[in-house]
């Protein structure tokens, strides 16, 4: 019995082995939606419309993974009746698609814009300004994903720490872009849409930040959503 | 889960199925052997009973011959007008042989005569007597009288002497035989329901011989023996099993009573003898004392079984019953003991008809006496069936052999009713 | 649409801060949290301190530092539980955790069995149960016992119920009676399923039919605490549901202490659930946070099944 305790398996080995499909479906699914972020973004700064098109398309499979992740559980859920932590995966892996999902859904609107500002001749002076913030958006969203292939709590508070960086790369951004419609006020359809894209980049951000919450709920229990980052770390530091 | 599926030469299918045959004919011999022993069981029981049953039946029935008597007052040796007493002692004895004597008048010899006379029992003065006092306006005239046959006569009526048989083997003699023949020709022979049997006591006369003294004793007795018996065993088994502490003491109290279960009977007659008779000065061959010897006999079975019948009672009700706070005794008596009931009552009646069949004891406490009246109460002197058919069996005469069987036959009788009984009341107590 | 794009992105920064405050429902988790954040302390000693919240404000029956024995066997150690008023308390645990033993030590169940040894003070609304002057029948008319499996008299469904009343002397005339019956019948739910044949034998009724009149039987002394011991192992998933629904009802008026093994159950009837391991109270808490996230390792890996 003693040894039961400690090796964290089920008595049910098939139980184990749905849980580790479902966790790695996440993983893959988060993978995916990874890739689209960092596309959707190399479109924008090089202008490179046939990789727009691409991400721009490419949320069907993120989609697919969505439902087929989401029929995982549920046949968990009912056929499991899972408690304790096991419950507390499959709900948070409920809730973790819901957000990669959308996501994706981000990333392809940024996709769609970059395939419209593509053939703009004066992209340059533009169309570069959000590579930086979509960098640290990027890598806050493999944080996130670390966090949760790890189920470590202390990367995902570091994760969510990152946000407000990015929320103030965003406001800068916005007056930044404010500027450039005073300048040239013909371009600014395009940089609305630069702006559009910003917005979706700061989005992307905020859905890491729910990712990582959600981990900190899978391992410690703790519903974090809406508290300040002082509050979480409080919580998870005591 | 591993090599489950790893081919072999045979599938356990066809394992199973070579095996089957032997399996299945096994099966059906062990069957067999249960059957023949069944089948031998009842063999020996039809054997038994047949036996029984042939030898006793007639018992059941008495032959009666008629004699023409002449009850003139002075062969009868009476005045004028007899009193009562005088009609009681009245030579009838006389007024029969005379009879006899007419009917026979080539009869000489004191032998012969003896001879004779011996054709009707002994009883058959009592017989005449009887219907002279019912009514005495039969002096002074002849008239025709079924007598009472003597055993002997009667076992040749009712063709148990095998013709030709040497004379000497015989008690019935050839002169008899003649006689009977000639009377049976004349049609004045009868064969009549034995109702001596079952309400005259013990006789020398196997023909005057009855079981009613050993069926009042033997009743007198079993009555003793369960309400001692009954309300002890069922107290100490109800004690015992729910109340007792768990120790050495129980444990030992435990084993005697299992021991005691399997002490000869003779012992207890012994100790009955010793102690209820000796010490305490009971009457001899009183059921009373007979009772308490059986009930200390039974009484172990009664324990044992009633202790297991308590114990079969499952736990689940009894805490059923503490737990809406029933006190123990109120859990005892309102649900263990009407669960139990009906096994205690088979221990209880299994342990009465052995009490019932039991002889051995009763023979130490004097229950073996020659007894002819019949007992009126459980002090009275008497003697029980299984002494009665011990003293009938020991008799030599014919007569007595037939009386022993159908005195078995009562016997059993008596214990199926016992056992019906017991059936009876295990159904209802099952039903409630 | 520019300004309403640019007032959602400065409200979006104000409204995470504000929902933490606003929100009565968010105040109350955070006491909870704190307490398992107080809890989580403890799980790292290996020590046996119950974990969790064992004592109630308004408890009917209080167990302190028990301890049991079986000959020289220790069934339970050094539990210490309150059952709080009105509430259900289910008690969980693997086979030989000690929980129904712990269960019966509640109403002296335990005195039946003569190498049982009870050490610990027990209290009903204060009052010593093992005291020398604390009689069991009157005790066990105060806290009400259904066992695992159904065992009704052999007598009549009439008789099964007015039995308790009948040796108690609780009514007085067959009218009195006959109300007492009726009304326990109905409070569990059968009287309209036997009303026809209350002269027929309990045992003739179905499984749970016979659950439900023991617990009938069980409610017509009146008792204060009702004591089920796995009352649905031997019932099917639809009587299961039946006794589960009763018990809820039943909560209005009683204290019910429940042990089972069927965790699905504990979590559906219970407010309260008592996690025991190897004769040990190991956690105990409100049936959602034990169920939700349990404190101590040992909960956890039974409620989610990594238990051999």
């Amino acid at each position: 019995m003693d040894k039961s305790q400690h090796t964290d398996q089920h008595t049910s080995q098939r139980f184990d082995a749905e849980l580790e499909a479902l966790r790695s479906s996440v993983l893959t699914m988060g993978g995916l939606v990874e890739r689209q972020c960092r596309q959707a973004l190399e479109a924008l700064s090089k202008g490179d419309g046939e990789l727009a098109g691409i991400v721009a398309r490419s949320d069907r499979e993120v989609n697919s993974l969505e439902l087929q992740i989401s029929a995982q559980c549920t046949d968990i859920l009912a056929l499991r009746q899972p408690a304790a932590r096991d419950l507390r995966t499959v709900i948070a892996i409920i809730r973790l698609v819901a957000n990669l999902e959308r996501i994706g859904d981000e990333a392809a609107k940024i996709g769609r814009k970059a395939l419209k500002l593509a053939d703009d001749a004066g992209r340059n002076s533009y169309c570069s300004e959000p590579q930086h913030m979509g960098e640290g958006v990027c890598s806050m969203l493999r944080g996130a994903l670390d966090a949760f292939a790890r189920l470590d709590v202390d990367a995902a508070i570091e994760v969510i720490a990152r946000d407000k960086e990015i929320d103030r790369e965003f406001k800068s951004l916005n007056r930044l872009l404010m500027t450039h419609m005073m300048e040239q006020p013909q371009r600014v359809k395009n940089l609305l849409r630069i702006n559009s894209c910003a917005r979706a980049l700061e989005r992307v951000g905020d859905h890491a930040v729910n990712l990582c919450e959600e981990v900190i709920y899978l391992v410690e229990g703790n519903d974090v959503r809406h508290l300040s980052l002082d509050e979480v770390r409080r919580r998870h530091g005591s | 889960m591993n090599n489950m599926s790893k081919p072999r030469s045979a599938t356990p299918t066809d394992a199973i199925r070579a095996s089957l045959k032997k399996r299945y004919a096994r099966e059906r011999r062990f069957q067999w052997y249960g059957r023949l022993a069944v089948l031998t069981g009842f063999v020996f029981l039809f054997i038994l009973l047949a036996d029984i049953v042939s030898k006793g039946t007639p018992a059941f029935t008495q032959h009666y011959i008629k004699v023409s008597v002449d009850l003139d007052p002075a062969t009868l040796g009476l005045p004028a007008e007899p009193s009562r007493e005088q009609l009681y002692s009245a030579d009838y004895l006389g007024a029969i042989k005379a009879g006899l004597r007419a009917m026979f008048p080539d009869v000489s010899g004191r032998k012969e005569k003896q001879q004779l006379y011996r054709l009707l029992s002994m009883g058959a003065e009592y017989n005449l007597r009887d219907k002279v006092l019912d009514d005495p306006r039969l002096i002074g005239h002849s008239s025709e009288f079924w007598l009472r046959a003597h055993a002997e006569a009667g076992s040749y009526l009712k063709g148990q002497i095998p013709a030709g048989s040497p004379e000497a083997d015989r008690k019935v003699k050839d002169l008899q035989i003649a006689w009977l023949d000639q009377l049976r020709a004349e049609g004045r022979t009868e064969s009549r329901f034995n109702t001596t049997f079952f309400t005259q006591g013990d006789s020398r006369e196997p023909e005057m011989a009855g079981i009613r003294v050993a069926l009042y004793g033997s009743f007198f007795t079993l009555v003793v023996t369960f309400l001692i018996a009954f309300p002890i065993g069922v107290s100490a088994a109800v004690y015992l099993e729910e109340f007792a502490p768990r120790n050495r003491l129980t444990d030992l109290i435990e084993i005697n009573i299992n021991n005691l279960a399997a002490v000869p009977s003779i012992v207890f007659g012994l100790l009955g003898l010793a102690v209820f008779i000796n010490f305490f000065e009971l009457p001899r061959s009183a059921p009373l004392v007979g009772g308490i010897v059986l009930s200390l006999m039974t009484l172990p079975t009664i324990i044992i079984t009633s202790r297991a019948a308590i114990q079969a009672v499952s736990p689940s009700i009894r805490q059923a019953a503490l737990g809406v706070g029933a006190s123990k005794l109120q859990t005892v008596v309102h649900h263990v003991l009407p669960v139990a009931m009906p096994g205690i009552l088979t221990g209880s009646i299994i342990g009465m008809a052995q009490a019932l069949g039991e002889s051995a004891p009763l023979l130490m406490i004097g229950m073996v006496a020659f007894i002819m009246e019949v007992p009126g109460g459980v002090t009275d002197p008497a003697t029980v069936l299984p002494v009665q058919i011990f003293l009938w069996a020991d008799s030599p005469e014919r007569g007595f052999t037939e009386k022993t069987s159908a005195a078995i036959m009562v016997l059993m009788g008596f214990l199926i009713l016992m056992n019906a009984f017991a059936i009876f009341l295990r159904r209802r107590f099952e039903r409630k | 649409m520019l300004v309403t794009e640019a007032d959602y992105l400065l409200a979006a920064g104000e409204k995470k801060m504000k929902s933490s405050e606003s929100k009565g429902a968010a105040a109350t988790r955070e006491v909870g949290n704190k307490r398992s954040l107080d809890i989580r302390e403890h799980v790292e000693q290996d020590d046996y301190r119950t974990i969790g919240s064992p004592f109630v404000d308004d408890a009917k029956m209080t167990a302190r530092n028990v301890n049991v024995f079986y000959d020289e066997k220790q069934a339970i150690t050094n539990v210490s539980l309150d059952i709080g008023r009105n509430e259900v308390i289910a008690m969980i645990g693997p086979s030989g955790c000690g929980k129904s033993t712990f269960l019966r030590t509640l109403n002296r169940m335990n005195d039946i069995i003569p190498s049982c040894r009870v050490q610990g003070e027990f209290a009903l609304d204060g009052e010593d149960i093992y005291g020398e002057e604390q009689d069991t029948v009157l005790l066990r008319a105060r806290v009400g016992m259904v066992f695992q499996k159904p065992n009704p008299f052999p007598k009549s469904i009439y008789e099964n119920v007015a039995y308790g009343p009948r040796i108690h002397g609780l009514a007085h005339n067959k009218s009195e009676m006959d109300e007492i019956v009726e009304d326990s019948l109905r409070r569990a739910s059968l009287f309209e399923e036997v009303k026809e044949q209350l002269d027929k034998p309990g045992t003739g009724l179905s499984g749970g039919q016979q659950q439900r009149l023991c617990i009938a039987r069980a409610i017509a002394v009146s008792p204060e605490v009702i004591l089920m011991d796995e009352p649905c192992s031997a019932l099917d998933p639809i009587a299961t549901a039946r006794i589960e629904e009763l018990i809820d009802e039943l909560k209005e008026n009683y204290t019910i202490a429940i042990v089972t093994h069927s965790m699905q159950q504990a979590a559906r009837v219970s407010q309260r659930t008592a996690y025991f391991h190897m004769g040990k109270l190991i956690e105990v808490g409100d049936t959602k946070q034990i169920f939700t996230m349990p404190a101590h390792q040992l909960t956890e890996n039974y409620i989610t099944g990594r238990f051999g």
